[in-house]
């Protein structure tokens, strides 16, 4: 088979799973604009059919709904800052080649990635801490994200000139002023990448805000569940409507609630995608 | 976060330097007042992990008596094994075991390949930004809520107008999550289809570590693009495959809790009963502290386990060893 046969054939064949990675996605977009009933006999597969914001608008006019994504905002603000806060004061002395200790400090945290106590134990510990009903329940029990701590400094070694951190020492700046003024300005590019990633934790999470939160802290996708995965907030929602109209005003919101769940993290990716892959890379080529 | 899990590979054991005499010749001491600014960093850290990793990790002797929130972790009283030889003789004991199994292994054996042909596939696009396009669009999935993506597996297999019935039996429209039959089909399907295009990341940065010169040469020898991929790639990646492989299997008992969890219903318990519902269950909404941290530290044995078995084997195969 020549060449020009074969890129014909791959490009066809990545054009076919593009479109199963991508369609379900699409539908449900299209759905989310769509009169329901429309959908539930299959006329909108391509184009939307009765063109309609109602879903969207009831999404942010729901009280639970609104409340929830105004939740998820806010973790996922200072959950994202809490975890590069914490990644980068752990990551740049380890990635001091000659610090004494370096290697027990670094076992010391490495071991929690792969052990831990458990759901039980952790929940036990975060009560006793007096987190319960508390926001920070949502970050603290993590520990430091050791993946991000791992990409982080082995940034740090490699693509941090030792001659600038060098020049900066003999120019007189302690370490602090070292890590602020030149360390972290040089590392914006797996900065974006780390923030990415934390972003993506928080804004998805439910399970820990259902064991450690209360009703009216939840998220957006916990309360999203009791419309998608169960019935009680649709319940609330609907009720005192005739069962057609509460039907297609569900509908509505099912589609709505997972376009407004998805689509933040959906847009910001694709800007960093390029750093992650770097990320990645040096990480392969030393492995 | 537990897509970050692939990164632990990025962590490889490096070769021993030489001991060094310490940098101009200064003490030990010396050093260490020296760098306090370092040390100081590092307290909240280590303050966190102390907390919220290791003390966790030393209440996990709860398993092994009753606690009683009064007592504390090292004040309850000692059971021994009783709440093992209770998860034991649970009624479903036989059933959640084959299932947590039988759904981590059919979907190692099912999503495992995925990811490596992919990334073989991808990486011979010649084009550029048509690369590009198909590596955004494959990782798509990975960003998008679990929550969402049950919401959507609901959606398209409901029996009122979902997407599969419409398509495929709109006569005769079937509750696909009602039947315990094709349980393992939608949860490893969809896996692959979130977790997939991801996975291929770190196949892809392992392929562009190959010498271009090598593909020069192979092609002016007239080596086909299949052949390239045999010759070339594929065994430049045997290594990162092991090695993957290694992690997967060492986590066969850790199914994916959340996404069983929320597509589990009354009557596909048959297949989605696994032991990490059940630990979830006991815990935190019958707040059976002990025997739920029995049944979860039974589990991490196995998996511990499990890594070192599957790590000796690879070691002997493939002289690749991880930890």
């Amino acid at each position: 088979m020549s060449d020009k046969t074969s890129d014909v054939i791959l490009v066809a064949l990545m054009a076919l799973i593009m479109l199963i990675i991508a369609y379900p996605l699409y539908y449900v977009i299209v759905a989310s604009v769509s009169d329901p009933f429309d959908v539930q006999a299959g006329k909108t597969f391509l184009l939307p059919s009765q063109f309609t914001l109602e879903g969207y608008q009831r999404v942010f006019s729901n009280g639970n709904l609104l409340n929830g994504f105004l939740n998820s905002v806010k973790y996922t603000v200072i959950g994202t800052l809490y975890s590069v806060v914490t990644v980068y004061i752990t990551a740049y002395p380890l990635s001091k080649k000659n610090l004494p200790g370096r290697k027990w400090i670094s076992i010391f945290f490495i071991i929690t990635m792969y052990f831990g106590g458990g759901l039980i134990p952790t929940y036990l510990v975060v009560k006793e801490t007096g987190l319960m009903n508390n926001m920070w329940a949502l970050f603290l029990p993590g520990g430091v994200g050791m993946g991000n701590v791992i990409i982080v400094r082995n940034f740090f070694e490699n693509n941090i000139p030792k001659d600038m951190i060098e020049a900066a020492q003999i120019d007189g700046a302690d370490e602090f002023t070292t890590f602020l003024r030149v360390v972290v300005p040089l590392s914006r590019s797996i900065m974006a990448v780390i923030v990415v990633f934390s972003m993506v934790a928080f804004w998805n999470d439910w399970f820990t805000a259902l064991i450690y939160l209360n009703e009216s802290q939840a998220p957006f996708p916990l309360v999203m569940r009791g419309i998608v995965i169960s019935t009680d907030q649709l319940t609330k929602m609907t009720g005192g409507m005739t069962h057609l109209e509460a039907t297609r005003i569900g509908e509505l919101v099912k589609y709505a609630s997972m376009i407004v769940a998805a689509a933040p993290m959906l847009i910001i990716y694709p800007f960093v995608q390029k750093y992650f892959e770097q990320g990645f890379m040096t990480g392969a080529v030393k492995g | 976060m537990s897509s970050l899990a692939e990164s632990k590979v990025l962590e490889t054991p490096k070769k021993k330097a030489p001991k060094k005499a310490p940098p101009h010749g200064k003490t030990l001491g010396r050093r260490v007042t020296e760098n306090w600014q370092l040390y100081l960093m590092l307290v909240i850290p280590v303050v966190i992990t102390i907390i919220y990793k290791y003390i966790p990790m030393y209440g996990i002797q709860i398993a092994f008596r009753d606690y009683k929130a009064a007592q504390g972790f090292f004040g309850s009283k000692w059971v021994g094994w009783e709440w093992f030889e209770r998860f034991f003789s649970n009624r479903n004991f036989g059933r959640m075991i084959e299932n947590t199994i039988k759904l981590s292994v059919y979907g190692l054996l099912w999503s495992f390949p995925v990811p490596i042909i992919l990334a073989l596939a991808i990486n011979q696009i010649r084009f550029k930004r048509y690369k590009r396009v198909v590596q955004t669009v494959l990782y798509a999935p990975h960003f998008i809520a679990i929550m969402v993506v049950c919401g959507m597996i609901r959606i398209f297999l409901s029996p009122n107008g979902g997407l599969i019935n419409i398509l495929f039996n709109s006569a005769n429209p079937v509750d696909y999550l009602t039947e315990p039959g094709a349980f393992r089909t939608i949860y490893i399907a969809s896996g692959i289809w979130q977790d997939a295009g991801w996975g291929t990341i770190i196949y892809l940065a392992t392929l562009s570590a190959v010498d271009p010169g090598l593909y020069e040469a192979a092609k002016i020898d007239g080596a086909s693009m299949w052949q390239r991929i045999r010759v070339i790639d594929i065994p430049e990646l045997i290594p990162m495959i092991v090695l993957q492989l290694i992690m997967a299997a060492s986590g066969i008992m850790s199914v994916g809790f959340e996404k069983v969890f929320l597509l589990q219903t009354e009557l596909n318990k048959a297949t989605s009963d696994v032991i990490a519902v059940y630990v979830y269950q006991q815990g935190i909404e019958k707040q059976q502290f002990s025997l739920s941290t029995a049944v979860g530290l039974f589990n991490t044995v196995i998996n511990v386990i499990l890594l070192i078995v599957v790590n000796k084997i690879a070691k002997k195969a493939a002289d690749v060893s991880f930890v």
